[in-house]
Formats: structure tokens, sequence, C-alpha cells
């Protein structure tokens, strides 16, 4: 070997002992490690309490919001209103209320609430009440007249059809009022809409392979002015409830205790004049029908005079009937609530009834629309803020 | 002797080293665990808060209800108010100490 190759320097590759070859490097790397794992857990703990903080800080504004638009008297005004400390702008309109909560953090929270005329029925807050005697007399629904007056109607609305031969597939004779049924493919693409619906006549939901699927937003309140006959399942998708009411009209109510379809001796008289309207009867709801399989979804709630029942139904709202209900399968049927919704009758407005009490500012929502917690909110005020 | 010196050495800032890590793990840990009980109380103290006021209007008037909860939000207090419709829960400025007063 030449004494200048000897000389040359060793090239010498990498190797990952390198990073583990001294006691010093890898305490660096253990300490490193351990000191990365807890900051990390470190961070995440005080995520959760940042989270939790604003949590809070939306809770204080929600209560001084809804505080606020309890005290604020004024019917059409802009101000400023300070509850427990934290400063509420309020500017209500004839139909609202626009709130927003500045913390003492600088954080402001903005919510909105409808101004309702009153408290909705109390009777509609959950439940079945099987006859109109078990509540008191202003708690039980009274469908308001000018609202059904100025309502859509099904004859004109392309979400209904008007099904001549719908009844004569169950009754030998038909009905004598018009037969409404739904539109399957419009009722899916939300073309139903929320607020108030009168349908002149009967309305028919007949059993089919797919539940009726109705889309809604808002809620819905359906007045049918005859009888409504549910064989099949219904499914309501979105934010909006439906509540079906069966009034008698200018009618009379019936139980149809052999299950004809009309008025026939032994049939029980319940409300109207014996012979007036329709000789099917209105305001009675038929859950089912004989020799069909039972309905089992019906997602909606119901008000009626009386139901028959060939199965036993459950309806997922309330369902109130004023005068109970006639089993007509082999065995005796009940109906019940699932209870999966309800009213808040005290801070909610349900489409086409008359109202009860004072006015008062409805559910709260934040900005994006959405209720600012659960179903239901305190109450008003009994004394002003200090 | 050089060479067995710069070995001890380098043992000992080794241990120095993982004993100034392990300090820190075990300080940033406290901490940790104190912000996760507090954030704990708080958020169960904001779970009840909800409970009374999701359904307004049907709790009587308790102030054991609100015992729990009585310092929920800094410099303000809970109350319960009252009407006709029943009680609810609202807020006003000063300390949950004050209570009572």
């Amino acid at each position: 070997m030449s004494p200048a190759a000897a000389d040359a320097p060793v090239a010498r590759g990498w190797s990952w002992r390198w990073l583990v070859d001294s006691p010093l490097v890898l305490a660096t790397w253990l300490a490193v490690g351990g000191v990365c794992v807890t900051m990390l857990d470190a961070v995440t703990a005080v995520g959760s309490a940042e989270r939790v903080r604003r949590e809070l800080d939306y809770a204080l504004a929600r209560i001084a919001a809804e505080t606020a638009a309890f005290q604020w008297q004024e019917a059409h005004d802009v101000g400023v209103l300070e509850v427990g400390g934290v400063a509420v702008e309020v500017e209500r309109t004839a139909s609202e209320w626009r709130l927003a909560s500045r913390l003492a953090d600088g954080s402001t929270w903005r919510f909105r609430c409808d101004a309702l005329s009153g408290a909705a029925p109390a009777a509609l807050a959950g439940g079945v009440v099987s006859s109109s005697a078990d509540v008191e007399p202003e708690a039980w629904p009274q469908l308001d007249p000018a609202a059904v007056a100025t309502a859509r109607r099904a004859d004109v609305l392309p979400a209904f059809r008007r099904d001549a031969g719908l009844a004569l597939m169950h009754w030998s004779a038909g009905t004598e009022a018009d037969d409404f049924s739904l539109d399957p493919v419009r009722c899916r693409r939300g073309l139903v809409d929320g607020g108030l619906i009168v349908v002149p006549g009967h309305l028919w939901i007949e059993a089919r392979r797919e539940p009726w699927t109705i889309e809604l937003d808002r809620d819905l309140t359906v007045v049918v002015q005859g009888n409504a006959y549910l064989g099949g399942n219904v499914v309501v998708r979105g934010a909006g409830r439906l509540l079906v009411v069966a009034t008698p009209g200018v009618g009379a109510s019936f139980a149809d205790r052999d299950g004809n379809g009309r008025w026939s001796a032994g049939d029980r008289a319940l409300v109207g004049a014996r012979g007036k309207g329709p000789l099917e009867g209105a305001g009675v709801v038929h859950v089912g029908f004989a020799g069909r399989p039972a309905p089992e979804t019906l997602d909606f709630g119901l008000v009626a005079v009386h139901a028959h029942l060939h199965h036993d139904a459950t309806f997922a709202g309330p369902v109130l009937l004023s005068h109970g209900t006639t089993s007509l399968g082999s065995r005796p049927a009940t109906v019940t609530s699932s209870g999966r919704w309800s009213f808040a009758v005290q801070r909610e407005r349900v489409p086409g009834f008359s109202t009860v009490g004072a006015p008062r500012p409805g559910l709260l929502r934040d900005d994006a629309g959405n209720p600012a917690v659960g179903v239901e909110q305190p109450l008003y005020l009994a004394s002003p803020a200090r | 002797v050089i060479a067995n010196g710069a070995v001890v050495l380098e043992r000992w800032l080794a241990s120095l080293v993982l004993a100034a890590g392990c300090s820190a793990c075990v300080w940033l840990q406290q901490d940790a665990a104190r912000v996760v009980a507090s954030t704990g109380v708080r958020q169960d103290q904001l779970g009840r808060l909800l409970a009374l006021t999701a359904a307004p209007g049907r709790q009587p008037v308790d102030d054991s209800q609100l015992a729990p909860i009585a310092d929920l939000f800094a410099g303000h207090r809970l109350e319960w108010s009252t009407t006709a419709a029943g009680a609810f829960v609202t807020v006003r400025a000063g300390a949950a100490d004050e209570v009572g007063r």
C-alpha cells in the first residue's frame, strides 16, 4: 500500500446505531419522546376544557337571552337589557325576537325566537287522551277558523290526488264525500311543505310495499274534513312534524260498530246531527282494514273524534280522541303513542290551532335555526330583571 | 483516564437528561389531570343545568337542585324564578356565595 493511500480518510456510511450508540443520545430520545406523549395528553385536556368553556358561555348567553325575551315589554323596538351581567341586545319585530348576548369576554351569541300569540293547546303536549272529558276544556285543541279558511286546500295541491275509486276498494257503495290520497313522489320530494293544509273530504293512506315518505322541513297540520283511512305506513323525514286532524265539519261522527263504513242500525252517534253530511260520517279515523296487515309505522300525531281499530296502532306523536275507540278486529285493539316527539305547548306554535294565554316568545333558536336546547325552554319570568 | 472521565461524564449527563424529562412529564401530567378533573366537574354541572332547563315549568322550586351548580358561572349566580306556569332557572349578576343574602 502506498503512503498516500494509507493517509486517505476512511469513507463510512450512515448507520442507525448512531442514534442509540451513546447513553446521552438514547436518554435524549427517551426524554423527548416522553415529553411529547405527555404534551399530547395535556393539549387534549386543554382542548376539552376549552370546549366545555364555550358550552358554558353558550348556556349563559342562552339563559340571559331567554330571560331578556320574556322581560322585553316593548312591542316593536330595539334596545339593550342587562341580565345577570350579560348585555343582551334585543330587537323585536311583529313576528320574532332577535337577541344577541354579549358576555364579559366580548364574545357574542345570537339567537332568535318567534313571537307567539299564546300557548298551544295543552293536550298536544304528548301521550294519548281517549276522551275530551279527561282534560280541561281549554286544553283541548280548537282549530282556528281564520287559519282554516285561508289554508291551502288539497284539491289544488299537487301533492294530493282525488281518487273516486279508492273507497270502492273497501266499501261496496263507496263514499259520498270526495276521496283524496297522497302523491308518493311529490310527498317524497318535499312538495307538501309545512303549515296548514285542508283536505275537503276523506284522506286515504293505502297499504303499499314502500312506506309513504313525506319530507317536511316545518311542522304540518293536515285538517281532514272527513274521515282518515290509515292502511299504510307513513314515515316523515326532516325537521318537521306531521299532525293529522279529522274533523266532522258540518257532518256527523259515529262509532261504526258493524264496520260497514256507513251509518246503520246499532251504530253509536257521537258528534253532530245524525243524517247530516256524508253517510259514511266524518271526523273519525279507521286504522287498518279487515283482512289487511296492520300499519306498523304511523309517524305522525292524531286528533280526531273517534278511532276504529282493526289492529293495535302506535303513533309517533300525541293522540287525542274526544270519544275514544271502537275495536273492529277479532280481539280488542288499543291505540298508543310512542312519544317520539311532542309539542312544547307553552313555547311552540302548532299550525292551525287557536292559542291560549298571554303572548310570549317561542323556543330559542340559534343563528342556523336549530333549537338552542332540547325541545322545551324555560317559561316566562314572574319578576323583571334588576 | 481521560477516556474514562468522558464516559462517566456522558452517563452523568444522560441521567440528568432523563431526570429532567421525567420531571417535565410528571409536571405536565399533574397539570393535565387537574384540568381533566376540573373539566369533568364543569361538564357534570353543565349537564345538570341542561336537565333543569330542558323541562321548564315542571320542577318544584327547590334550592337543593341548584346547589351543585351554584358556582357554574364565575361572577354570576343561578336562581329559580317562579310563575303561575311553574319554576325555571335564570341568572343574576354576583358571586354564587351571595345566594340567600
